[in-house]
């Protein structure tokens, strides 16, 4: 993988000990930083299995459910006490988080999956070198861009359109007592995740088309292949590893998001109703991940703090199996397009 | 490389020493209620020229709540909050007043009314009253009311002067929002949008993309809290372990100085009666 395009500078004698030694030195360091590293990562697995422990032990199963209350009224109970004991309240059913933590990130991929795959195609395939030379920079800035400023387009730019041109007022006022229908809601969660990961999808799939051997490629147009059946035939089949791990690794991104969808999801604790039809996507949620920030002030509550630790808990393994996962499937792609060179 | 990297650490040390005092500085550590960072470190600064930088104030967040326990366990010698005693706070700490805090409602710049009453807004934000038509606004459609989060010491404010008790819920049919700031934006960009915010997310520019309601007949304001016409307002307080002593009692009795009271002016009321008559109200 690693080799150099230009040589390296010649070394003057005073720059180090013996190369050898260096050689040893620089070792040990990185082996040192890595351990640490691990270490690190382990120590914060362990803690928030541990602070979160007490949420799912007192809730059992039922913490995977939905209550006879709703998420934000629980998670109030938890932080000022149960209205009628007094008492700081340990029932969490985390069922509508989950809820709205499945809807987003599902209609995220949904929406955001043929775009990136187009839009990779036609960076990696079709444009013009100097096009694809503008676009490709573009896409890793908004693939990096920070996701509050996601969440402060949509809710100062898309929000208030929603709420304009999508929410009647009769329905508006049918819900109203039941619920708030505002420019927040799942569609908007839904929109401004696809815009935050299809920049990351179309990045990952774009390079592996870049990286399929030229000499596929051409083989298939020698047999007569246009360059649409070329790309569908070869190039698609080809990187369909790194399809699922791109993927993957976007709905890591999705899951854990916060802040953009904090701002964005309409900040209910609601379990949207299908039979509602349409209305489906104008009812608000709040996310696993949107309900830590949300509540984090309230962290002094021991019984708070457990509840969402256990949301973090259920997105710390839902990542880790994401990334390992997308981890492997990319090995795979290696290995396959290795072989065939 | 490696003797750039020694010239660089060698800098940065001599840096440190360079700008570290000349005498000794007397640390103060608080911090808490976001409500009370900018009003804190603006305080902070003016007793730091006032003692000639003999003590320098820390000014940190975390919300109202982390201020209490902070006070508790001893992370801040001074814990700043913006809620009353409640059933989650440590028990031995002393809250002394040292602001009123006006609460305000607001509501969209194009809504017509005037005015709410007290009741109304208890109706509107308990969900007894969801359509503008009931509180005299013909073609308003559905309310849209927007909460905080259970945590919010904003919130808690907000049901002991509105709903009649700390623990009274807002309406669980009101988007819960995570800040002041996410409240008075969503009823900035909706119609029929109505909130409960601080003061002093009222003033400004930012204050002026909403529209602030009279209650009762009364606008909130400084000066109508100091002539006793507004009652919808709460006590900020800097939370001790213990009654404040040394040089904590120090800074806290400058605070609630005439001096002290120049650099509150700005920001909020300089109050500086005793708790119960912050909870009495």
């Amino acid at each position: 993988m690693a080799t150099f395009t230009r040589p390296l500078t010649t070394p003057t004698p005073s720059a180090a000990p013996s190369g050898a030694r260096g050689d040893a030195v620089f070792r040990g360091l990185v082996i040192a930083i890595s351990a640490f590293m691990l270490i690190v990562i382990g120590a914060i697995a362990i803690f928030v299995f541990y602070t979160g422990w007490p949420s799912f032990s007192a809730n059992g199963l039922s913490w995977f459910g939905s209550g006879d209350q709703p998420l934000d009224v629980q998670l109030g109970n938890s932080f000022l006490g149960d209205p009628e004991t007094g008492e700081p309240s340990t029932v969490l059913n985390a069922w509508p988080a989950i809820v709205g933590t499945l809807l987003t990130t599902g209609g995220a991929l949904i929406i955001s999956f043929p775009f990136a795959l187009l839009g990779a195609i036609f960076i990696a395939e079709l444009a013009p070198k100097r096009l694809a030379a503008i676009l490709d920079p573009i896409v890793t800035i908004l693939a990096a861009t920070p996701s509050v400023i996601y969440g402060l387009f949509a809710i100062l730019v898309l929000a208030p359109r929603i709420e304009r041109n999508l929410i009647p007022q009769e329905q508006a006022e049918q819900l109203s007592a039941v619920v708030t229908l505002t420019g927040a809601n799942v569609l908007l969660g839904i929109l401004v995740l696809s815009l935050m990961i299809a920049p990351l999808m179309i990045a990952i799939f774009a390079d592996a088309l870049r990286a399929v051997p030229t000499k596929w490629k051409e083989g298939a147009i020698a047999l007569g292949c246009d360059e649409w059946r070329m790309t569908r035939r070869v190039s698609l089949r080809a990187i369909r590893p790194a399809l699922v791990a791109g993927t993957t690794l976007a709905m890591g991104r999705a899951v854990g998001e916060a802040i953009a969808l904090s701002m964005a999801t309409g900040s209910i604790g609601f379990v949207p109703n299908p039979l509602d039809g349409y209305f489906f996507f104008l009812e608000p949620v709040r996310t696993m991940a949107s309900s830590i920030v949300d509540y984090s002030e309230g962290f002094e509550s021991p019984e708070l703090k457990a509840n969402l630790f256990a949301f973090g808990v259920i997105l710390l393994i839902t990542t880790a199996a994401l990334t390992i996962g997308a981890k492997i499937a990319s090995r795979s792609a290696e290995r396959r397009l290795g072989g065939g060179q | 490389m490696k003797k750039r990297l020694l010239i660089l650490v060698a800098a940065l040390m001599a840096t440190m020493v360079v700008t570290a005092p000349a005498f000794a500085v007397t640390k103060i550590v608080t911090g808490g209620s976001t409500g009370l960072q900018i009003l804190g470190s603006a305080l902070a600064s003016q007793y730091g020229k006032d003692t000639g930088g003999k003590y320098r104030v820390t000014v940190s967040g975390g919300g109202s709540g982390a201020g209490q326990t902070g006070a508790a366990n001893g992370t801040f010698q001074i814990g700043n909050s913006s809620s009353d005693k409640s059933s989650s706070t440590p028990a031995g700490l002393t809250f002394t007043p040292i602001t009123k805090e006006p609460f305000a409602i607001i509501v969209n710049k194009s809504n017509p009314i005037k005015g709410l009453t007290a009741a109304q807004v208890k109706a509107i934000f308990s969900g007894q009253v969801t359509n503008w038509k009931d509180v005299g606004w013909a073609s308003g459609g559905a309310i849209k009311c927007f909460s905080r989060v259970a945590t919010s010491g904003t919130r808690q404010s907000f049901q002991k002067l509105f709903l009649g008790s700390i623990s009274t819920p807002v309406s669980n049919s009101c988007p819960a929002l995570a800040s002041n700031a996410l409240d008075r934006s969503a009823v900035a960009n909706s119609k029929s949008g109505i909130a409960f915010v601080t003061y002093a997310y009222t003033i400004g520019s930012g204050g002026a993309t909403v529209k602030t309601l009279p209650i009762d007949g009364v606008s909130p304001s400084l000066t109508n809290v100091v002539a006793n016409k507004y009652k919808f307002w709460n006590c900020q307080y800097f939370v001790t372990k213990g009654e404040p002593a040394g040089d904590v009692a120090t800074y806290i009795n400058w605070v609630r100085s005439a001096k002290g009271a120049a650099v509150i002016k700005s920001y909020a009321v300089p109050f500086t009666g005793t708790y119960d008559q912050c909870i009495a109200g």
